[in-house]
């Protein structure tokens, strides 16, 4: 394999790599903001039913 | 805790089979497949493998939402097609690399498969944006099934595209779809290839499904503050 080659090869999969890893990154981004949103809406619940 | 060991056995069996498919590339294949343009369709193939697999498990779950009714199906057919279109996107751009490579272009417009697949692409992506746009949920599933309906069409249109016209695309090679094959033992790898990005692409949509759980939660919570 030449210099050529190895650099379409490795470009492939970087390119997969990068579009799993930027889901992934994208999935973990969202996770976190659900949960602080269910986070708050529990603790405003409680309170609203303590009230 | 199942779903948790679930999620790690099937990150392990994706790790497990992509290491098997670049020790099979790099050591075992015979010299012939030791060229960029087989060792890049060895992910570009699997990778519309899996998306197709996904967008049609996403097809029946819309098709059961439209019969039943019931949301539990709308989320899941949500959750499927997002991660079938992220394999979608790793496809096309591993289809443009390897275009680059072997007819010396990025893309043609004059290809049929090119050009359903980026429709396709285009169509789930729309698929993605109805369901941020419209607010109320059970007009937001009717349309996301419609659409993911029409979508699968496209599917069958893309994976017919090489043996209706005659274009850019080779004509089919595989020996399952009545090509003359690759070569003595250089299609399995797309199989394990295959399995590993299935493996991922369940974990991925597990890991979707239970953000999408949990969004019904917080907007029932919402309700019921709402309520007091």
């Amino acid at each position: 394999m030449d210099f050529l080659e190895l650099k379409y090869v490795t470009g492939a999969f970087a390119a997969f790599l990068v579009v799993i890893l930027c889901y992934v990154l994208i999935v973990d981004a969202r996770g976190r903001k659900l949960r602080k949103e269910l986070e708050r809406v529990r603790k405003m619940v409680g309170s609203d039913k303590r009230e | 805790m199942q779903q948790q060991l679930l999620k790690f056995a099937l990150a392990g069996i994706a790790l497990a089979m992509f290491s098997w498919v670049l020790y099979l590339i790099a050591y075992v294949l015979p010299a012939e497949a030791n060229v960029a343009a087989y060792q890049i369709i060895y992910f570009h193939v699997p990778s519309f493998f899996t998306c197709f697999t996904g967008f049609f498990v996403g097809l029946v779950a819309s098709g059961m939402y439209l019969a039943t009714g019931n949301f539990k199906y709308d989320s899941f057919a949500a959750g499927v097609n997002e991660v079938a279109l992220v394999f979608a996107t790793s496809g096309l751009a591993l289809g443009m690399i390897w275009g680059r490579y072997a007819w010396g272009i990025w893309w043609t417009w004059g290809d049929a498969r090119l050009v359903t697949m980026l429709l396709c692409w285009l169509l789930y992506a729309g698929y993605l944006v109805l369901r941020r746009s419209v607010e109320e949920p059970s007009t937001r599933a009717r349309l996301s099934a419609v659409i993911s309906i029409i979508g699968c069409v496209d599917v069958g249109i893309v994976y017919k595209s090489i043996d209706w016209f005659r274009t850019q695309h080779p004509s089919a090679v595989l020996e399952f779809r009545g090509g003359g094959g690759m070569g003595p033992g250089m299609e399995y790898p797309l199989l394990i290839s295959w399995i590993g990005m299935l493996c991922l692409g369940v974990l991925l949509a597990m890991v979707r499904m239970k953000q999408g759980e949990t969004s019904i939660e917080i907007d029932s919570l919402r309700r019921e503050a709402n309520s007091f």
